[in-house]
């Protein structure tokens, strides 16, 4: 059974047609050629496929293709604007990446943490980012990284105000 | 393996697509259950399923108070629950209940609903409904009716071969009392394994508490414990673990195996924390 779906994803309208037990994941990287998104537990467990649902950070592994209607998508790709490079590199120069898999889903939820709460003390990073395995960096700087991205996201706003 | 998807706008819809589809026919609410591994993806390939999507069923959607009920839709989120201005007030202990399941990301998903769905014992929302004294509003070809929460929990979401939709959780206001919630999980982030809730009120005598408890995941069914205490065995460190020991004994006696042996040591450290959480938030 397929069924048609009309979606935005990272700002453009995508249109097609799926199959009724497809996964988002799924759908966004045998369809859509949107790799970004990693497959690693696909049971919700391992954080490596969270893309933002309208604005939300979610596993796409666990939610179907047929769920959604008109919904807004926004994986790593997407998060091009100027404000979400600036979370990359925060990553990059505090030593948050190492292998490279779980950093498009921590990204993302980061971005989606710092979109709700620009200032997140450590616990709350912490909250935010506990679905995400990371085998490499042993969160320490994962959390640093996230309130760095914090501070410089902050002094960009500030001089955009000044 | 699923075979079919059925998006319900309304009740009556959603009951006639389980009553039409019997056994095949699945819920489909946040889907952070039912999706992942042990859920119907390792589920055999020759079992049809047909997925009735509820989510966009308006009237299964949000928290309200009315005629002195709490009432929330099951197609609420727990995130929506957790951040809700009206459950942070009235019953704080759901909050505590609902921040522990999973991560940001299922909890963005995760339903009300699905949390009692899953039919649980130690379910991190069931325990403190269970304490509320809440009742499940449901329905089936039959009509709509009430049922308390533990008895939905015994009885299942079927009676006769007919399928029954949960469509409100009310809940009566909560009195100002003190709370507590814990829970144990053996999985990274995972189900609780163990859970316990601990209200405190002032008793009618003076000097004295009434004590609600109730445990999960320590048998079949969630068990309960009431009593009016002194005060002083409660704020006292010593007496307060010598209440604690009375009740893990009274509940769940000796352990009889090496599985049992875990949770017969694991319960008097939860119910133990919960306490002391509900004694801080006498104090505060």
């Amino acid at each position: 059974m397929r069924s048609h779906l009309c979606l935005e994803v990272n700002g453009f309208p995508w249109e097609g047609d799926v199959e009724v037990g497809q996964t988002l994941l799924d759908l966004l990287r045998d369809s859509m050629g949107l790799t970004g998104a990693k497959k690693g537990c696909d049971g919700g467990e391992c954080g490596a496929c969270v893309v933002l649902l309208n604005g939300k950070p979610v596993n796409s592994c666990l939610i179907l293709g047929v769920d959604l209607d008109g919904d807004s998508i926004t994986t790593v790709e997407g998060l091009n604007d100027e404000e979400s490079r600036i979370i990359q590199e925060a990553y990059v120069s505090i030593g948050a990446v190492q292998c490279g898999f779980c950093s498009p889903g921590m990204i993302v939820a980061t971005k989606g943490l710092l979109d709700q709460n620009p200032h997140p003390n450590a616990t709350e990073v912490n909250t935010a980012l506990v679905g995400h395995l990371c085998r490499c960096t042993g969160y320490v700087r994962t959390v640093d990284a996230v309130q760095e991205a914090a501070r410089r996201l902050g002094e960009r706003r500030r001089g955009q105000t000044a | 393996m699923i075979t079919g998807y059925i998006r319900a706008t309304s009740v009556a819809e959603a009951v006639s697509a389980l009553e039409e589809n019997k056994s095949r026919g699945w819920i489909l609410a946040g889907g952070t259950d039912i999706l992942q591994k042990a859920g119907l993806k390792r589920y055999k390939k020759s079992n049809p399923v047909v997925l009735i999507d509820i989510k966009r069923i308006e009237e299964l959607k949000g928290i309200r108070v009315e005629e002195g009920w709490l009432v929330i839709g099951p197609a609420t989120t727990l995130d929506e629950l957790v951040k809700n201005g009206v459950i942070q007030a009235v019953a704080p202990v759901l909050v505590q209940a609902a921040e522990q399941v999973g991560s940001a990301e299922i909890r963005n998903r995760a339903t009300v609903g699905g949390n009692l769905g899953t039919k649980r014992s130690s379910a991190d929302l069931l325990i403190p409904l269970v304490g509320l004294k809440a009742e499940a509003e449901i329905c089936d070809p039959a009509g709509r009716r009430k049922l308390l929460i533990e008895e939905l929990l015994r009885k299942g979401l079927e009676e006769s071969g007919r399928r029954m939709l949960i469509t409100a959780i009310k809940i009566p206001v909560p009195q100002p009392t003190a709370w507590g919630y814990r829970r144990w999980s053996r999985e990274s982030m995972g189900r609780a394994y163990l859970s316990a809730m601990v209200s405190l009120e002032r008793g009618l005598e003076e000097g004295t508490y009434q004590v609600n408890v109730v445990l999960g995941g320590a048998g079949l069914w969630p068990c309960g414990y009431e009593a009016v205490v002194p005060e002083g065995k409660i704020f006292d460190r010593s007496a307060s673990a010598s209440l604690v020991e009375r009740i893990i004994q009274e509940k769940l006696g000796d352990a009889t195996s090496d599985r049992d042996s875990y949770k017969r040591r694991l319960a008097p450290v939860i119910l133990g924390e919960a306490l002391e959480m509900a004694v801080k938030g006498v104090r505060a």
